[in-house]
């Protein structure tokens, strides 16, 4: 065996020493530290509380539907009850005030009642389409002591009005003007039998005013259909008011803008006129021949 | 001699790599630490989730569910009013649309 060198040794132990520091150096620089177990924590947390986020929220949306739906239920029936309660008190009080001072009169009425008392208070509820807009400010002038509603919107045919009759109507309201057909399709008279029937139907024994109707004619095809409709509804219906407006715009063309559809100012108050004597008759207990006026 | 040299550099770079592997082995436990966040990340995203939703889930319910109470008792006590006095309610009846002012809890 030859005889080992010192130097060789020495070399030999230092070349291990050298490899083995740098070995271990090398290998704990590339080790995570505290900075990178943090990192990656922050990153775990992050990806685990938007699936943690999702599946308690789906938990709690429930369950608090849940206790929203019995406590919107607790909140709002007692006050549903106490809002409808006051509310229909204030509708019936409204209607035993007017009632009162109204009945005598009534019953003593001059001589011209011939009806058994409306029912209501004496209101008059008044719905219809541009027409009724234009005659509406002057009816207030022909009926000075009636508590006038009037719900009146441009264009409406009789579905739509038949439509704002359900929102205003009241029973404290006697006699109903449904002041429509203008804007419907003459083809198609059935569609404002439909709806005058179906506003008799709701209203029991109140009196009804129903304007006969001068409408434009469509594929040559003129009012004459919904007029017939008119007259044999108020035929049927006896007390039910219809103010020829037809027959004095036929009579007088003068009252008329030139689109021969709406009224001239002078149009719109002879119009209002003729309403307000088919309210009052109706309030008299009057005509119940179902006869039309408008000379 | 050739032999030799062979020998020395093997055990020295088995030296190395086992030095490398020991001073690697002292750093932090990423896996202990991603399990760690994944779960308190889970528990307060869910704490969180749970609050919001309840909250949410709460406030459309009791809206909803306050006009619906409302709406139906309002009709029925409306048209009871009338019928204690003998007069046919009307059929069809405006409710006015009422919210619900508590706040939510």
């Amino acid at each position: 065996m030859p005889r080992l060198r010192p130097w060789l040794i020495v070399a030999a132990a230092v070349a291990v020493a050298v490899v083995v520091a740098g070995g271990y150096l090398l290998g704990a620089s590339t080790a995570p530290d505290e900075h990178d177990a943090h990192a990656e924590r922050v990153d775990a947390q992050r990806v685990a509380f938007k699936q943690g986020y999702a599946k308690g929220y789906d938990r709690g949306l429930e369950s608090g539907r849940d206790a929203g739906a019995a406590a919107g239920g607790r909140e709002g029936a007692p006050k549903g009850a106490e809002d409808g309660h006051a509310t229909a008190q204030k509708t019936i009080k409204r209607a035993l005030v007017v009632t009162k001072p109204s009945s005598p009169a009534r019953q003593s009425g001059g001589g011209a009642a011939s009806g058994p008392p409306l029912p209501g208070s004496g209101g008059v509820l008044v719905v219809g389409d541009s027409l009724e807009e234009l005659t509406s400010p002057f009816l207030q002038k022909y009926l000075p002591q009636t508590q006038l509603t009037i719900n009146a919107v441009g264009g409406y045919n009789s579905l739509q009005i038949y439509q704002l009759f359900q929102e205003s109507y009241d029973p404290s309201q006697s006699v109903i003007v449904f002041d429509a057909g203008t804007n419907d399709n003459p083809a198609y008279p059935e569609i404002l039998a439909g709806r005058l029937q179906a506003v008799a139907q709701q209203i029991g024994a109140r009196c009804m005013v129903v304007p006969t109707i001068h409408g434009l004619s469509v594929n040559g095809v003129d009012s004459s259909g919904k007029n017939r409709v008119v007259r044999n509804f108020a035929a049927s219906r006896p007390g039910t008011q219809t103010p020829d407006w037809a027959n004095v715009v036929a009579t007088h063309p003068e009252l008329m803008q030139p689109d021969n559809l709406h009224p001239v100012p002078a149009g719109a108050d002879y119009r209002a006129r003729l309403i307000a004597r088919g309210v009052k008759a109706c309030l008299r207990g009057g005509s119940s021949s179902g006869a039309g006026f408008g000379e | 001699m050739t032999m030799v040299a062979l020998a020395v550099v093997l055990v020295l770079a088995g030296l190395g790599v086992g030095a490398y592997l020991v001073g690697h082995s002292g750093g932090e436990d990423l896996a202990a630490a991603r399990e760690a966040g994944t779960s308190a990340g889970l528990k307060a995203g869910e704490h969180r989730g749970e609050n919001r939703g309840y909250e949410r889930g709460f406030e459309e319910a009791r809206a909803a569910s306050f006009s619906h109470a409302y709406a139906e008792a309002f009709r029925d006590e409306y048209a009871k009013a009338f019928r204690r006095i003998g007069v046919p309610p009307p059929l069809h009846v405006n409710v006015p649309d009422v919210q619900s002012d508590a706040t939510s809890g």
